[in-house]
């Protein structure tokens, strides 16, 4: 049966009628005698272009036509990580011009916004553009605009803000071509469209490590400064939606190096914050960890009250792994003596 | 279960033109289809499977060794292909090949996912993995291992991440053999994907996620390495935070049936499954199941389809579903 064609595709002409195809039989699959497992109800439009692309595949041969079969085949199922390989092999065999390959793939991921080989597909013939210029990335950026890259990202989160894809893409363009200062502002408008995204202030933690704006470096290795202005970044998102829990993870995330004294700091702060919205489990939550972290017998049955608070009415559905929680506490308190 | 018994057997009989997308790791949806028959404890006697048939369509999956290459290059392909997409001849027998005719085709490769796929459906089946070439399968592992511990899924170049060291890992466990992966650069590679909140991304930097958490804990605990990841309390917190009925993969995005096994089996995999609300869970999962049979991803879908067909099983056999087979949690 023939798949009936969209309003704005033209109509599908079948292979067998294509004058240009004359020349080549097609290569059915071979699945055996008994016709393979699982087998698929291939549509007549799909058999085909796979019979044609097998032919092709076998014959070896290199042209503007097998370039646009592959372009079909990968239409038809742009899961096909071989597909993708063979049309990175015919781009490069055919010296085929990079930007109109990175527009073809475009149109490709708005039809398949889940699509993983895209990615791939986008950084590889961008590295293979690099190799060109024997890795100067000065001269490759003198002749595509990398940017691009980080607005094809945007086009992909504006259907799924969380595409977890588009993320990673945007994480490799700012690290391999220094990118990080801008990311800030990007951030900051994707939370203000969605403050619950976490991908977002995942994107915040990825920058502030790795940037060197903020003069960070390896992960983790911030100064009590750094960590400071990040706690501030995030506690006016935490008081709009308290329970949100990102900005909460990214707080216990930032302020895991903290000295003593801002520690210190930190915990009136949040304590000062339960106080006013006691129905706030990640308050408490974190609260807890602070306690736990300073180890003494005082904090450590104040954490355990929280525990039970938690498993008691914040955080019901949670009760077991509270509970436990509370009886860990309960024997490091009989452990320690009094600070 | 027998809707579901029987959506699974009519899939596997012919799956409908819908999936063609899938046409080219048609192995995995095989997995699920006949994995799930498996979980209902319907897969062996069951008149409608030929095991033997399948059997050898996994086998004639099998990529060769190259014989105009010298070892270890002419097993740097090896391992199992996802569908025979590719139009090479039928050889489920796997007779070697000969240097006149190999490479089968310069685009013929294996991909670590579908060899993964196919020892565990090979497993399922019965079978006794004597037609597997565990030497090229091994040598092809130990040249997909890249130097930062992770590995790549195949020859030609890839994306690599925590998913594919979970493949390579299971695939070590399953052929019995670790010299194709370096336990330490993999396990460094995992410790590094630790998130500020302590899951895990799928690479270091990346958003702490559910499947990869599972991907990450399950190939640590098979390489006997879990001890090594810090802070265990507090990811098992975040995973069971991550439960709002039935489980999300990542904070603020909406409960999915295969989480119930990915976040589920990584509690377990962390021996905190008991702390997950059983009831909860399982009434989400039968929320999600299709009056025709088989499982959706959430209540909302239109269709069932055969991955949250299956995970919906793991999630219920966990949670001590009466007439489910207990499943092997770290090979999933």
């Amino acid at each position: 049966k023939k798949k009936m064609a969209d309003d704005n595709e033209p109509e599908w002409v079948s292979f067998s009628e294509r004058p240009e195809w004359k020349d080549v039989t097609p290569v059915p699959q071979d699945e055996g005698p008994f016709g393979g497992a699982c087998p698929i109800a291939y549509e007549d439009r799909f058999k085909e272009t796979f019979d044609y692309f097998r032919a092709v595949v076998k014959s070896g041969e290199v042209s503007q036509r097998v370039f646009d079969l592959v372009g079909e085949a990968i239409s038809l199922n742009p899961a096909n990580y071989t597909t993708w390989y063979y049309r990175r092999l015919l781009v490069s065999q055919l010296n085929k011009p990079l930007l109109a390959e990175l527009e073809w793939t475009t149109e490709v991921a708005k039809e398949n916004p889940k699509n993983y080989q895209i990615w791939y597909h986008r950084k590889s013939l961008i590295e293979s553009e690099l190799k060109k210029y024997n890795g100067d990335k000065q001269q490759l950026l003198n002749n595509l605009d990398i940017k691009t890259e980080l607005d094809f990202t945007e086009i992909m989160l504006r259907t799924d803000n969380k595409n977890y894809h588009a993320w990673s893409h945007r994480q490799w363009v700012i690290t391999d071509f220094n990118l990080f200062d801008q990311e800030y502002a990007f951030i900051e408008k994707m939370l203000e469209s969605d403050w619950k995204n976490n991908s977002a202030w995942n994107q915040r933690w990825f920058i502030v490590n790795k940037g060197n704006v903020l003069g960070g470096g390896r992960f983790g290795n911030l100064t009590d400064e750094q960590r400071q202005r990040e706690v501030d970044f995030a506690w006016p998102y935490l008081q709009k939606h308290p329970n949100n829990q990102c900005p909460w993870n990214y707080i216990a995330g930032v302020s895991r190096g903290f000295g003593s004294e801002q520690k210190k700091q930190l915990k009136e702060r949040v304590a000062e914050f339960r106080a006013k919205h006691i129905s706030c489990p990640h308050a408490c939550s974190l609260l807890i960890d602070i306690a736990e972290e300073e180890a003494t017998k005082e904090s450590l049955e104040d954490a355990r009250q929280n525990c039970l608070d938690m498993a008691n009415k914040l955080a019901q559905i949670h009760s077991k792994y509270w509970f436990y929680r509370a009886t860990q506490l309960e024997d490091r308190i009989a452990k320690t003596t009094t600070s | 279960m027998i809707k579901n018994v029987k959506a699974a057997e009519m899939l596997y009989n012919i799956l409908p033109s819908e999936t063609q997308s899938t046409d080219s790791n048609r192995s995995t949806v095989m997995y699920f289809l006949l994995a799930s028959l498996d979980v209902m404890k319907k897969l062996h006697g069951n008149s409608k499977i030929n095991l033997n048939q399948a059997i050898d369509f996994v086998y004639s999956l099998q990529v060769l060794p190259d014989e105009t290459k010298p070892a270890p290059e002419k097993y740097y392909s090896c391992g199992f292909r996802g569908s025979p997409f590719l139009g090479l001849p039928w050889n489920p027998e796997c007779k070697p090949l000969s240097p006149e005719t190999t490479p089968q085709s310069f685009l013929d490769e294996s991909h670590i996912a579908q060899t993964y796929t196919s020892l565990c459906l090979l497993r399922i089946l019965g079978d006794d993995f004597s037609r597997v070439n565990k030497t090229a399968i091994v040598s092809a592992l130990k040249n997909l291992q890249k130097s930062d511990g992770s590995f790549a899924p195949v020859n030609t170049g890839s994306e690599s991440d925590v998913r594919f060291i979970f493949c390579a890992c299971a695939i070590s466990v399953m052929l019995g053999d670790w010299s194709g992966v370096n336990i330490d650069a993999a396990v460094q590679f995992i410790l590094r994907a630790q998130s500020y909140d302590y899951a895990l991304g799928q690479i270091e930097g990346q958003e702490s996620h559910g499947g990869s958490t599972y991907c990450g804990l399950a190939a640590l605990s098979l390489m006997n390495k879990l001890d090594e990841l810090p802070k265990k309390d507090k990811i098992i917190q975040w995973l069971l935070e991550r439960q709002l009925g039935g489980f999300q993969g990542r904070i603020n995005k909406d409960p999915d049936t295969c989480y119930s096994f990915w976040v589920g089996g990584s509690l377990k995999i962390l021996g905190a499954f008991d702390l997950v609300h059983g009831p909860m869970c399982k009434s989400f999962i039968v929320s999600c199941q299709s009056n025709y049979g088989g499982f959706c991803k959430q209540h909302s879908s239109r269709h069932p389809d055969p991955l949250h067909t299956y995970f919906s099983l793991c999630g219920l056999s966990m949670l001590g579903e009466e007439g489910l087979d207990e499943i092997e949690v770290r090979l999933g």
